[in-house]
């Protein structure tokens, strides 16, 4: 599902070079949750930023569903993240001026999920335990409760994968570990592929599989 | 495309603050816009009519300052008529510029027969403050004008028989000075009365009825006409060329005072006149108005045809107009676009293309454009209440959208497009 083949990365500042990313290779299939791991600044959110096509590799190419990531072309990529990537970031990113409901419609574009007054959304949120915060905002809701807004919103247009930074770094052990079940059980649910980056051991335990990054490189679980 | 209006009416609604601040700022622009083109659109319009009506020929006053403080120490001056008369002949002898000689001004006529309407204190609704004694005797003051034969020849004005008013009529015969009366005093006084009245320069002088003028008979003075009807219209006359007396010696010394108080008529500019009357100040010891270390100064004030002074001074507004409309536009649109930055990561997150935030945003912006223009409008209908613009101008309101729309969109291009999406993301948390 997620083929990612010796990628680069390296910033440059005037003559400084920082290579964030040293070939990094990773694959991940269909129905799998992979915890990836590894210390601040090792090239975690770099590499889940190239996969969600937010920025480009300096070398090597990533595959989704089959088809190779072309980002020099800025169209296929949001194409991408609007046919196939759903984000859940540890600080929610959610809209605070929108209900709960239009915090997950206005990410939809598929008509299957518009019918009937986005009944298909509804039901999701009911199935997250959200059904009774429908009209309610951000600010109104718990940490968990945000999250788990986050994680429909993720879905919805039947997305093929989910990319999750730190999806329970502000949530308590309790909550982490309903939004772990919750993950979970979808990407099975949808035969998605989710990548999860963590600093969590707990977190990563609940994942099918954990790939350690280091330096920019893959130590283990490739 | 519904996508984008729904998320437009939002954005609006995120920060009603920065909306309402961009909406009042078009709202000012529109209506400075339309106020300013329709004011400045008028003068112009009226200006060209005018000088259609005179000619080529423009009008500058020359007014003095000798007031006050100043006027009592000129006076003291033992050069003070020496150098009025100075400035005087250079005033008047110069071929490029015509210098003609007019004053408004109170005359003081020992009869009591006025009609009520010529008097003075009329115009205030209190004609009797006109009436008083002077040595013993009833005085009026009356509605004075002091001509010269030059200034009529500009403004020939005919009698009530409708014929011209020959120059001979302005001439001074035996020491009596010939005064041509208004409309409204025939039938009071005749052809050949003569009359005791006193000037400004307070000696008593003998005038000489020698005509009475038509009725609307006017004048164009210091950018406006002038109606006659309650006039008395008087010559400057002759000064000998050494004072017999003190009272002589004021007296010329009021009336070449008087006659600085004339107009250029001229094709000349406005800056050659001045330079003009600069040196002929300088010549005769009088100091213009930007130096004023001795007792007198004159100035020259342009009273109305400099219609290339106008433009000039619109085109300079109308360029202020326009840089601070697109610098405030650009400023709006970065406060706008950086207090909305997370919610825009979202959106591109979630699958929303840069084109579309760059949609969302201006449509955005013409909703409130929209909202401005008609704020703007009203307000400057509502002010069409209590002053004399009338309509709508739409080219200048057209302009005005245009330089703001424009200036919108290059600057929510450049930055949209400078900043990767990431960088959003990191914007203050939504």
């Amino acid at each position: 599902m997620i083929n990612i083949n010796n990628v680069v990365k390296t910033y440059y500042d005037g003559m400084n070079k920082t290579e964030v990313l040293k070939g990094v290779n990773l694959t991940v299939s269909e129905g799998e949750t992979v915890a990836l791991m590894g210390r601040s600044g090792s090239g975690k959110s770099t590499l889940l930023n190239i996969i969600g096509g937010l920025i480009s590799p300096t070398k090597g190419c990533v595959t989704i569903d089959g088809e190779e990531t072309d980002y020099t072309d800025t169209n296929s990529l949001y194409k991408l993240r609007r046919e196939k990537i759903g984000y859940v970031l540890q600080d929610f990113a959610l809209i605070s001026r929108k209900t709960v409901l239009n915090n997950v419609t206005f990410a939809v574009r598929s008509k299957a999920y518009k019918e009937k007054g986005y009944a298909k959304v509804k039901s999701m949120l009911a199935d997250v335990g959200l059904i009774d915060k429908l009209e309610s905002y951000p600010f109104q809701l718990s940490n968990g409760e945000k999250q788990r807004v986050a994680i429909v919103r993720a879905l919805v247009d039947n997305k093929r994968i989910l990319l999750a930074d730190e999806p329970t770094g502000a949530l308590d052990a309790e909550n982490a570990e309903r939004i772990m079940s919750i993950i979970k059980e979808k990407v099975k649910e949808n035969n998605m592929a989710a990548l999860i980056v963590t600093h969590d051991k707990d977190v990563a335990a609940k994942c099918d599989r954990v790939v350690n990054i280091e330096y920019g490189m893959i130590r283990s679980g490739k | 495309m519904g996508r984008v209006f729904n998320e437009a009416f939002f954005d609006i609604k995120k920060h009603p603050g920065v909306s309402l601040l961009i909406l009042v700022q078009i709202s000012i622009l529109v209506f400075s816009a339309n106020f300013f083109f329709e004011v400045i659109g008028n003068t112009i319009n009226q200006t060209q009519k005018q000088n259609a009506e005179i000619g080529e020929l423009r009008h500058y006053a020359l007014t003095d300052n000798l007031v006050g403080d100043y006027e009592k120490e000129f006076l003291k001056r033992e050069d003070a008529l020496i150098n009025l008369k100075k400035f005087n002949a250079a005033l008047e002898n110069k071929d490029e510029y015509g210098y003609v000689e007019a004053y408004q001004s109170p005359l003081l006529i020992f009869d009591e027969k006025m009609p009520e309407t010529t008097l003075l204190g009329y115009d205030d609704n209190n004609p009797e403050r006109s009436i008083g004694k002077v040595n013993g005797e009833v005085a009026c003051e009356v509605k004075g004008f002091a001509v010269t034969k030059g200034f009529m020849r500009l403004n020939p004005v005919r009698n009530s028989a409708g014929e011209i008013i020959p120059d001979s009529m302005y001439d001074e015969e035996n020491g009596n000075v010939n005064i041509i009366l208004g409309h409204e005093y025939e039938g009071i006084y005749s052809i050949g009365d003569e009359i005791c009245a006193m000037n400004m320069g307070e000696k008593v002088i003998s005038l000489r009825v020698v005509d009475f003028l038509e009725e609307g008979a006017s004048v164009y003075y210091r950018n406006k006409y002038l109606n006659l009807d309650r006039y008395v219209l008087t010559v400057f006359p002759s000064d000998k060329e050494i004072p017999e007396d003190y009272e002589e010696y004021h007296s010329q010394i009021v009336r070449l005072i008087m006659k600085m108080n004339g107009e250029f008529v001229t094709k000349e500019n406005p800056d050659d006149i001045q330079a003009f009357v600069n040196e002929a100040c300088k010549e005769a010891h009088i100091y213009p108005a930007s130096k004023v270390e001795t007792s007198t100064n004159a100035q020259i004030a342009i009273t109305g045809t400099a219609i290339d002074v106008i433009i000039k001074t619109f085109e300079k507004m109308l360029v202020i107009l326009a840089v601070f409309s697109v610098a405030s536009t650009i400023i709006f649109v970065s406060i706008k676009i950086s207090r909305n930055k997370k919610y825009y990561g979202v959106l591109l997150l979630n699958g929303y293309s840069k084109k579309e935030i760059f949609a969302i945003i201006m449509v955005s912006f013409a909703i409130v454009i929209a909202c401005a223009n008609a704020l703007g409008l009203f307000v400057y209908k509502l002010s069409a209440l209590f002053t004399t613009i009338d309509s709508v101008n739409v080219p200048a309101t057209i302009a005005a959208n245009i330089v703001i729309f424009l200036s919108a969109m290059a600057s929510t291009l450049f930055i949209i497009k400078e900043t990767q999406i990431d960088k959003f993301l990191r914007g203050i948390n939504d």
